[in-house]
């Protein structure tokens, strides 16, 4: 008995290995394809109200007049970008003059989903979705398209599949952000000098978008080294056991280029106790509040690059979506490059992210 | 005299005997008869089986997860055998099998990876609470590294989606598979000798022994079945969503075996093992749906589900206890 029961257990052990690894191979082609960055500027209007409606455009319920509710889908909220998201959404609800519906997934896009659906049942006149889950939410944007709701995407990944159907798409191009902070470096360095670069998650669509868009831009430049290329995970902590690392096998850097904000805070600890703070510059990206003090108030930390997290345009698009004006498909957030120069512009000490 | 009981008394007998399950359905039927007050919208078939499809992958993991409690035991690898189940479906979908064969193929899996942890716990002598908590741990890295830690998504086809997302007239088929997987598993736990020495397995392991029940058969069995459940609910998500996803920020299909864990407690059962039914774990994973979709209907914070979830939990166990200390 014991003897079958092991064969058994062996048996079920290696047909598992052999189909999850005899599958495996054909797994990254399809995931690989999912970024199409828009041009900047603004894309070309949706077809909702003209004649012909282009792949992904819908037909959906508008209201001239009387009180609007607004469904608000938010992937997660556990972490201070997408908390600021809400935060500002529902400021700028109260400002319009609107009802809104936040709800948290939780991480978990089943949950994610089921949120989606109660907001249809409970009849919202638009639904604001700001997910994580990549190709996995699509099921929802088409359940709430049969709804004939109109659904405006914010800060997610972009819909590759262009029958995914959606009203708007509204967020920054990452790939910009990574373009711009590319262009900023090679300036400030007159196209000449040792540079290190800090990821996020490496698998992450935004470290992967913001890599896309640095690594070509800043090879331009013969002249400037990528000497170390590392991951920080997108946190403090990471960042600065790897700068540590960093530091101790590079004689010579001048810039460091993380992520995030966030990792750029972990690096420059990391440079400030090795006593190399006069000799390396660090820049990140977000433009979080803390950031933006030690560009004002520092010499250390030189820039950052805005990542929106304001909510604004996302319900704006929404309610001109329920009034039946038309709107345009992919609206990119204006992703400003903040230094010395232009710090006061954006410092605000009440910010909530 | 007995033998005449009227349906009053049988009905008294009934909730005397299943008082977990009497107030949780008296809870779950109060909060619908007054959520009208609330919004007008929450009482409609199209919420309802929204509700009973959110809850169904919950409820069905519960089933599995039920049995393991009923034994003394613990399955904390459920989750990760979802999400296992959903890559590998997703995976096989890509490479063209036929649907049928992709649902045997993955529950077979998922009954493999139960049998390990069975294996593991009844041959290894080891406790289900670290075996099934290392395994989890080793599947959840597995289909990281399979996956890349990214996104897979087939070109499912049709008929594969129709298992997530179709219906039978205008029931949602998960809550089909949900119902009749708890009718199934009902009947085996109370009508069939089976049933009964999972019980008897549970109250007192020494002495099922010696009646001569065969206890390591019986607990393979019900990790295996843990496993088989799982494999169900992953399916129908993998089905449902058409994409695999991993697991971004620890939520997910990763907090699903605390949330089958807790829909069992909620629903009567003892981690001590020996007590506990489907029905009571059917409507601990109800309330908890309950009161996650209600949540978009009151416009509470998000936040507060999870407050009064967990203030649940611990009013369902504080019940379960003094009814022991009247004893």
């Amino acid at each position: 008995m014991k003897k079958k029961s092991l064969s058994i257990v062996f048996t079920s052990v290696l047909a598992f290995a052999l189909v999850v690894t005899g599958c495996g191979k054909s797994s990254n082609d399809s995931s690989a394809s999912s970024a199409a960055p828009a041009s900047g500027g603004s894309a070309s209007p949706a077809a909702s109200g003209g004649a012909a409606p282009a792949a992904g455009s819908y037909e959906y319920k508008t209201k001239a007049e009387g009180d609007i509710k607004i469904g608000f889908s938010q992937a997660v909220m556990n972490h201070p970008f997408r908390i600021a998201m809400v935060e500002s959404a529902k400021k700028s609800a109260a400002e319009l003059g609107i009802e809104l519906i936040v709800t948290d997934g939780q991480g978990d896009v089943n949950k994610e989903i089921s949120n989606i659906e109660s907001l249809i049942a409970r009849k919202v006149d638009a639904i604001v979705v700001s997910s994580l889950s990549g190709k996995a939410i699509y099921p929802a944007y088409k359940q709430v398209a049969e709804a004939k709701i109109p659904l405006i995407i914010a800060a997610s990944g972009v819909p590759d599949d262009e029958n995914i159907p959606y009203v708007s798409y509204v967020a920054t191009d990452e790939v910009q952000m990574g373009q711009q902070a590319a262009q900023y470096i090679a300036k400030m360095l007159n196209n000449k000098g040792n540079i290190v670069v800090i990821d996020g998650v490496p698998e992450s669509t935004n470290s992967e978008l913001r890599r896309q868009g640095f690594m070509p831009e800043i090879e331009k430049f013969a002249d400037i080294k990528v000497v170390a290329h590392q991951s920080g995970d997108w946190l403090r902590l990471p960042a600065m056991q790897v700068m540590t690392n960093i530091l101790q096998a590079n004689d010579k850097i001048d810039v460091v280029l993380a992520q995030n904000d966030e990792m750029g805070f972990g690096a420059m600890e990391a440079i400030k106790k090795a006593g190399r703070e006069k000799e390396i510059k660090v820049i990140g990206m977000d433009a979080q509040k803390e950031a933006l003090e030690l560009i004002k108030n520092g010499d250390n930390y030189v820039m950052s690059v805005k990542n929106e997290w304001s909510s604004d345009t996302a319900l704006k698009l929404a309610v001109d979506a329920v009034r039946g004006k038309p709107i345009e498909k992919r609206v990119v957030l204006e992703a400003p490059v903040i230094d010395k120069t232009n710090i006061d512009q954006y410092y605000d000490p009440n910010s909530i992210f | 005299m007995e033998l005449k009981l009227g349906w009053r008394n049988r009905l008294g007998f009934m909730i005397k005997s299943h008082q977990e399950e009497s107030l949780l359905t008296l809870l779950i039927v109060i909060i619908i008869a007054i959520s009208p007050i609330f919004s007008p919208d929450f009482f409609t078939e199209y919420n309802l089986y929204n509700l009973l499809r959110q809850i169904s992958y919950t409820a069905i993991v519960s089933i599995g997860m039920l049995l393991t409690i009923l034994i003394g035991g613990i399955d904390l690898s459920v989750g990760s055998i979802m999400q296992a189940v959903g890559l590998s479906s997703i995976l096989l979908i890509q490479n063209d099998m036929p649907v049928w064969l992709v649902v045997i193929v993955v529950l077979l899996i998922g009954m493999a990876l139960g049998l390990i942890n069975g294996s593991l716990i009844v041959y290894g002598l080891l406790q289900p609470f670290i075996v099934t908590l290392g395994t989890k741990i080793i599947i959840d890295g597995s289909t990281l590294v399979i996956s890349d830690g990214k996104g897979v998504s087939g070109n499912a086809p049709d008929s594969f989606l129709e298992i997530g997302a179709g219906h039978v007239g205008s029931v949602p088929i998960p809550v089909i598979i949900m119902f009749v997987l708890i009718f199934l598993g009902s009947v085996v736990l109370n009508r069939t000798v089976f049933g009964r020495q999972i019980y008897a397995v549970g109250s007192n392991q020494l002495a099922a022994h010696n009646s001569g029940i065969h206890v390591k058969k019986i607990q393979l069995l019900v990790y295996m079945l843990s496993g088989l459940f799982a494999a169900i609910a992953g399916l129908l998500v993998a089905a449902r969503t058409g994409a695999f996803q991993p697991i971004t920020v620890g939520g997910g299909a990763g907090g699903m075996e605390l949330n089958a864990i807790a829909a069992v407690v909620v629903g009567g059962a003892s981690l001590a093992g020996g007590k506990g039914t489907i029905g009571g774990a059917f409507l601990g994973a109800l309330l908890s749906g309950l009161l996650f979709n209600l949540l978009v209907f009151l416009d509470l914070n998000p936040y507060i589900q999870q407050f009064v979830l967990g203030a649940i939990v611990l009013a369902a166990v504080i019940f379960s206890a003094s009814k022991r200390r009247k004893r």
